[in-house]
């Protein structure tokens, strides 16, 4: 890698904000290449270049990585930056999430099992954040846990009756026939399109073998089995009528418009009245598209798990699930945590589903719900929504669960904050220190200073100021909230100091006393809004390539020409995303 | 990945198995030590956390490279060296490595996905490498794994995260493979199909759920291959890793109740929590161990040749190695470095936080041996070649430079034990190391790769993706 001089970084992270990494491939992408391992000669499959060296992540915390190719970080935002986009996501194959696993078996057999959510899964293979992935994979643990489930899924199945139920057979019918029927309807639900015949023909094996020295219902449970560890299953498809290896735009099947609307939506398969619509070929049409999200999150209680799991993940608040603190330094960490975690989902549900369903409000909020750790707030009487309370915060990121998860186990780290508010919050690009082989020494301890004193150091040097004069401002802002985001007024025997100029010639610029008063102004800034749909957009899109994600740059172009309500909500921007002309559509490979 | 090989290697990965021949010499240049044609067999990555203190770690004063001793004061080696704890010494089965980096271009806390792949981490968020580690090249790739019941096991203790970040075991195109942090779950993916009971009931419970379960891989294995024929080049990478998977189970179905020559240990019990921040972190220690002895007794019954175990901290109150409850923040972050630790760059460093490093170090260097000691005892410590590396060198600056590099075991001579080796160590930290200058001399942790293949009988010249091809290519030198 070539050394990089300081005016390079300073354009890397400065104002004249070059998208830098179009060259790079997505790790996403270069997880779908063929391997090339054992291929003689073959160069490597990511394009990194010589300079274009690509930040994966610029320090311990789970939001730091990789440029967003956000260019548009002033008011209302443009899309320079975007227009390396390729205008279509790929047609493709993509493993279901532990969320849409458990959505799915939870739908279909009426379990109240979450098996792919339980401890002996392996988590998601995350992408930006975000579990729904289009490069993960089913290895050698997996397929065992898929095993291990699906056997315990039809033996409940069976014992619980549903069986009998989803697969009735009179005394007077032929087993194989019924058995044939249950194939031909359960397995449509299961794969979410109609058999062919090559697949019931199939399945009616496993049916022979199951109820080989057994009975009926032993080999509809072993087909149940069968079908939960299927291709057709794990997988959803977004590969329309393609041929495999030619190149074209093509238009997914009805069924994968269905299947792509409910997963988005509501993390399952398409219900019945989704699935006919599918048939008749009225999804292609962006009003029915836009009637049925509608319908669903009317009535999907799934769609309100789903929006809270992608705001979760969006700011990666999801971490605080999984995370501890030093006990000599946070003593309460533990005791807190269950509310913690609380918050963090039903704060999400009241904004989004009990009050203005505004990105406005998730960020700008001066109440919290009463499941919260109020504890750690000062709080007054109730505040506009039932259940919850006014409290002395503003937003979100003002909540526990940021503040908790962008720290250290012993301290906060302005570093963290800082990165996730600019690149999640924000949509700002940023590097990481490695990629200009800088060796990052991060600050020492020292009981004589605060730690925006011991971190303020690093910007002394102009090349770590090119990235850190973005991030700080941020990061330091949030200082009155300790490492568990407790309040606190002095640190260290000193006063802690959370005044910050935030000077990005963004709308969101000015001189904040705290991180609340940048919560305000965050809460009304069009480039925040824009920023949340690109994220919601990220998320459906799973490719993990936040410098290029396909197709980014038009949803964004389609989103700014709704009303300016519909664009600072919630579901109207996911819903935004179902209706966009691109949904149903993909670039063969 | 640049996996250059000869064409000789190319046609027996074509055409005749490596599983059918392992033993077959195919690399008459590499190795002057090789004392028969026997290849090692076996393959274990270790990970261990927190980087290490240089200052204990180095070579010390006066030592050459096969005159040392690891026995010295604040020794983070001396377990290799401890017969009355490990049941012998192993100091002629060590090559102790210094000035190793790993060129992740990330952070040193992300780095650990470079040390089996040779690749930088790419991709923002959630970066990843872009093509297969060592163990995964070596057991499913070039088929050396194969011949056993499980091709190859990734084990950890306490983090299961699927990412770059404390992974060590990556399939075709940098993916990540799931780890296995729970000693039962362990226990069942290497020995379940060696354990039936021996009552006729148990026998026929056996013989039904492997004819359902061959049932059921047939069945899938024609849907995953109904699916492949449907989608691009692109997406076909995915779909044969799952074919590979199911090959897998498919194998252990098949071996379901079949006769073993070994003896399957008990079925371990339940730890009440394995999770790091979840309460698992004051199991960790017996986990680790487990995780050990079951890995160990596998590969003493050939049930697997290719491992890796990703180890984890101490990060408890009242830890028996008297370290601060985080270790993170009160071992590796407080270690203050002199010159070696930094890389060359002016320091005087605290000794009293080397120490505290080193005392970590030693614990997990504690359980390479036991992993040593146990292989040893299996008959196997010969025939293995461990590579027990860190994502970090000095941890307080998240250094991926100058990491500590382990081998051990007898790699049945491939590699010549009993050695230390050093290389210098470039970019002093604190500064913009300078990769043009004509001073630059890095040492990248892919020839070591290639260096291991090669001495596996696979032979490749190049391993990783790093932009300048000299970092990737050749074999360690010295080695």
């Amino acid at each position: 890698m070539l050394a990089l001089g300081g005016a390079a970084l300073l354009a890397a992270c400065g104002s004249d904000r070059q998208p830098s990494h179009h060259s790079r491939q997505s790790a996403a992408g270069a997880a779908t290449q063929p391997s090339n391992a054992g291929v003689a000669g073959t160069a490597g499959a990511g394009g990194n270049g010589a300079t274009g060296g690509m930040p994966a992540n610029g320090g311990a915390s789970p939001a730091l990585g990789g440029a967003p190719n956000m260019a548009g970080t002033t008011g209302g935002g443009s899309d320079a930056g975007a227009t390396s986009s390729a205008p279509l996501l790929p047609a493709r194959i993509r493993r279901l999430a532990s969320a849409e696993y458990d959505a799915s078996v939870q739908s279909l057999l009426g379990t109240q099992k979450s098996p792919a959510s339980g401890p002996d899964f392996p988590p998601d293979l995350r992408q930006d954040g975000f579990t729904v992935n289009d490069a993960a994979r089913v290895d050698a643990v997996i397929v065992e846990r898929l095993d291990d489930a699906a056997l315990a899924l039809a033996t409940e199945a069976q014992q619980s009756g549903t069986l009998a139920r989803l697969a009735p057979c009179a005394p007077s019918e032929d087993v194989t026939g019924c058995a044939e029927r249950f194939i031909t309807t359960f397995g449509a639900k299961i794969y979410r399109r109609p058999l062919v015949d090559a697949e019931v023909q199939a399945l009616l094996l496993l049916y022979t073998a199951g109820a080989e020295d057994a009975t009926y219902l032993d080999g509809v449970a072993h087909v149940t089995r069968g079908l939960l560890e299927s291709a057709g299953f794990l997988y959803l498809t977004e590969l329309g009528d393609s041929q495999p290896g030619t190149s074209a735009a093509v238009e997914l099947t009805p069924s994968e418009l269905a299947s792509a609307l409910s997963y988005y939506l509501t993390s399952a398969p398409p219900d019945d009245e989704l699935l006919a619509k599918a048939q008749a070929g009225a999804l292609a049409d962006p009003d029915a598209r836009e009637a049925e999200a509608r319908r669903l999150f009317a009535t999907a209680p799934a769609a309100k798990d789903t929006v809270v799991r992608l705001v979760r993940e969006w700011l990666g608040i999801d971490g605080v699930d999984a995370s501890a603190k030093d006990s000599l330094v946070y003593p309460d960490f533990a005791a807190q945590k269950p509310q913690i975690v609380a918050e963090s989902r039903d704060f999400v549900r009241a904004v989004a589903f009990e009050s203005t369903g505004t990105v406005s409000e998730l960020l700008g909020a001066n109440w919290t719900v009463n499941s919260g750790p109020l504890g750690m707030y000062r709080t007054q009487a109730s505040g506009p929504i039932g259940e919850s309370s006014l409290i002395d915060r503003v937003g979100i990121m003002n909540q526990a669960a940021f503040l908790a998860t962008y720290a250290n186990a012993h301290e906060s780290h302005p570093v963290f904050r800082g990165v996730a508010v600019a690149r999640r919050v924000a949509c700002i690009p940023l590097d990481s220190p490695a990629s200009f082989n800088l060796q990052v020494v991060p600050p020492a301890p020292d009981p004589e200073k605060t730690t925006r004193e011991r971190f303020a150091e690093h910007v002394v040097d102009p090349i770590c100021a090119g990235c850190h004069d973005i991030i700080d401002p941020f990061g330091f802002s949030f200082e009155h909230y300790d490492g568990m985001g407790g309040y606190r007024a002095e640190e260290n025997g000193q006063d802690v100091d959370s005044a910050v100029t935030v000077d990005m010639d963004a709308d969101y610029d000015g001189a904040y006393a705290d991180s609340n008063a940048l919560a305000r102004v965050f809460a009304e800034s069009d480039t925040v809004r824009e920023c949340f749909a690109r994220q919601m957009y990220r998320a459906a899109a799973a490719t993990g390539d936040e410098a290029a994600t396909p197709g980014e740059a038009e949803f964004v172009q389609f989103w700014r020409a709704l009303p300016a309500a519909a664009q600072g909500n919630i579901v109207e921007t996911l819903i935004a995303y179902v209706k966009s002309p691109n949904f149903g559509r993909r670039q063969a490979l | 990945m640049r996996v250059a090989r000869s064409r000789r290697a190319f046609l027996r990965t074509l055409g005749v198995g490596a599983a059918v021949l392992p033993f077959v010499r195919l690399v008459e240049d590499s190795y002057a030590q090789s004392d028969g044609d026997a290849l090692p067999q076996r393959f274990i990555g270790v990970y261990h956390p927190h980087g290490v203190a240089a200052e204990l770690f180095a070579r010390q004063a006066g030592e050459t490279e096969t005159s040392f001793a690891l026995d010295y004061e604040g020794s983070p080696l001396q377990p290799f060296d401890d017969a009355a704890t490990y049941g012998a010494s192993f100091k002629d089965k060590l090559v102790v490595i210094e000035g190793v980096d790993l060129l992740s271009d990330t952070n040193g806390h992300n780095s650990a996905g470079t040390i089996l792949t040779g690749s930088r981490i790419v991709g923002g968020t959630g970066g990843l490498p872009e093509n297969s580690s060592l163990d995964q090249f070596l057991a499913v790739e070039s088929g050396l794994g194969n011949a056993t019941l499980v091709p190859s096991i990734a084990l950890a203790v306490g983090n299961k995260a699927l990412s770059a970040r404390e992974t060590l075991s990556f399939g075709a195109g940098g993916v990540p493979i799931s780890k296995i942090i729970d000693p039962v779950l362990a226990f069942d993916f290497l020995f379940k199909s060696a354990v039936v009971g021996s009552n006729p009931a148990a026998q026929a419970e056996a013989e039904r759920q492997q004819k359902l379960g061959l049932s059921l891989i047939d069945f899938v294995n024609g849907d995953v291959n109904r699916l492949r024929a449907r989608v691009g080049p692109f997406q076909v990478q995915k779909l044969d890793q799952h074919l590979d998977a199911l090959r897998a189970l498919e194998k252990k179905y098949r071996a379901l109740g079949t006769p073993s020559s070994c003896a399957a240990p008990a079925r371990p019990s339940a730890f009440p929590a394995l999770e790091r921040y979840n309460g698992g972190e004051p199991y960790f220690d017996a986990i680790a161990e487990l995780q050990i002895d079951l890995l160990a007794l596998a590969m003493g019954c050939d049930i697997t040749r290719f491992a890796t175990l990703v180890l984890g901290d101490l990060s408890y109150a009242d830890n028996p190695l008297g370290l601060p409850e985080d270790n993170h923040a009160g071992v590796a972050h407080t270690y203050s470095a002199g010159p070696l630790g930094s890389s060359g760059r002016p320091a005087v460093g605290d000794p009293a936080t080397w120490k505290l490093l080193a005392t970590f170090n030693k614990y997990c260097y504690g359980k390479v041996a036991r992993l040593m000691q146990r292989l040893n005892e299996a008959g196997i410590l010969d025939s293995t070649l461990i590579y027990a590396s860190s994502d970090m060198g000095n941890p307080a600056a998240h250094s991926t430079r100058n990491v500590p590099t382990v081998l051990a075991g007898g790699a049945n001579g491939k590699i010549r034990m009993g050695r230390r080796i050093q290389y210098r160590t470039d970019c002093p930290l604190g500064t913009s190391c300078d990769t043009t200058s004509s001073d630059y001399q890095t040492v990248a942790n892919n020839k070591l790769l290639v260096s291991i293949a090669q001495a596996f009988g696979v032979d490749i010249e190049e391993y990783g993706n790093q932009p300048d091809p000299t970092d990737s290519r050749g074999t360690l030198p010295d080695l």
